[in-house]
């Protein structure tokens, strides 16, 4: 086997035990230079695609945050007409069960099936931290260990979605400071087996959806105590 | 959970299939995209339809293949619905840059430099073999490619990694 060959073949596998390449390295110093060299980039490139998924996202968080627009510059024009357009229809649009809120969080839900684990793995209280500090102040003692957070996009604005573990299983909480509601809406998704609702919480309002089984009273009404806004 | 409940033993089925892959499966999307966000909603339309085709797994031991095959055709489609044919500059910056950030180690930080701009075909098939594992045969049925076009990418794509981030050992090539 010539060293092209031994090179092609250890560049498309540096792990190959081929036999004939292993006897050409042991006969040939610059391929056993040039493989070991490989095989050391090797891990370098395992680590490199092998990121933190949970820091990339925090990190892109981060960077979008300066991109935000401040809510006057929005005002001007067209802006504004549909500003006014959203105004009357926020005005207008029917509330209680299965309305657009009711209907928007659980549509949420769907999206982010693989938060919906059982599992005791807590997210850290740094990462928690990071994710509702700009929404609000926690005081967290009380409710079940946070498994899942993440900002969330929803009707416009960066909300925190937890998974806390339950007594039934997951609970999904939106902590919702910009999505005002009357009263407690009842939240359904029946064909999962889930239920839940919208508590009005100050100006805003909390979503919690979990099993149909899981008493959600007591959560309920932790959550309204352990939640402060902070925007 | 009562086990009576179909819907809740369904769920929990797939919680506990995909809960093990889910961060490669954003790996595998970013390395696709070179974007966070859109790796992101191509994972999570990609999740709701296995979820939806959760019977059309007739082998549990063939989970990772079958979800990548997903995300692999969901990250397909967002190209064919929003015809992002191209990419913004600047988009792709700030993706690296946050790649970058998320590093505590120069050598680490210059392979993901070179990763990200390396050319999708050479990428791919790096990212299966080398992150998920996958046999030359399996990423020649994923890539719909010949195994020895595998082969040629894969080592086309140390190479030029290679070239990019250690000069010195392609230097001993010559």
């Amino acid at each position: 086997m010539e060293c092209t060959q031994v090179r092609e073949l250890i560049g498309a596998d540096p792990a190959t035990s081929d036999a004939v390449a292993e006897e050409h390295l042991k006969a040939c110093p610059a391929c056993t230079a040039y493989a070991q060299r490989l095989r050391a980039s090797e891990q370098l490139i395992g680590e490199a695609l092998r990121f933190d998924v949970g820091a990339l996202r925090q990190q892109v968080a981060l960077q979008q945050q300066p991109r935000r627009r401040p809510p006057w510059a929005a005002v001007s024009g067209v802006a504004a007409a549909l500003l006014a357009v959203v105004a009357i229809w926020a005005l207008l649009r029917p509330v209680g069960n299965g309305g657009p809120l009711a209907a928007d969080v659980a549509e949420h839900w769907y999206h982010e099936p693989y938060s919906w684990v059982v599992t005791d793995v807590s997210v850290s209280d740094a990462r928690l931290a990071e994710v509702v500090k700009d929404t609000a102040k926690l005081n967290w003692a009380g409710l079940g260990p946070v498994t899942y957070v993440q900002a969330c996009l929803f009707r416009g604005h960066l909300v925190p979605h937890l998974v806390v573990q339950g007594q039934a299983g997951p609970i999904m909480v939106l902590l919702l400071p910009h999505e005002a509601v009357e009263g407690a809406e009842p939240l359904e998704i029946p064909e999962q087996g889930l239920a839940g609702v919208i508590v009005p919480h100050g100006p805003g309002s909390i979503a919690i959806l979990g099993s149909a089984d899981e008493p959600l009273e007591s959560a309920q009404k932790n959550l309204v105590a352990a939640v402060e806004w902070s925007i | 959970m009562p086990e009576s409940d179909p819907g809740s033993a369904a769920r929990l089925k797939f919680d506990r299939l995909v809960a093990p892959w889910r961060d490669d499966l954003f790996r595998y999307a970013f390395w696709l995209s070179r974007d966070p966000d859109l790796a992101q909603d191509v994972v999570q339309d990609a999740l709701v339809r296995a979820w939806r085709s959760i019977d059309s797994l007739r082998d549990e031991n063939s989970v990772k293949t079958w979800l990548l095959t997903i995300v692999r055709r969901e990250h397909a489609r967002f190209y064919e619905r929003k015809r992002l044919e191209t990419k913004d500059i600047d988009d792709l910056s700030m993706a690296e840059s946050a790649l970058i950030a998320v590093g505590h180690d120069t050598d680490v930080d210059d392979m993901r430099r070179a990763l990200f701009n390396l050319e999708e075909d050479y990428r791919e098939p790096l990212v299966l073999q080398v992150l998920l594992g996958f046999s030359t045969q399996e990423i020649a049925e994923l890539m719909a490619i010949k195994p020895g076009a595998v082969l040629t990418r894969l080592h086309r794509a140390r190479k030029k990694l290679v070239a990019d981030v250690r000069p010195e050992l392609e230097a001993l090539e010559e």
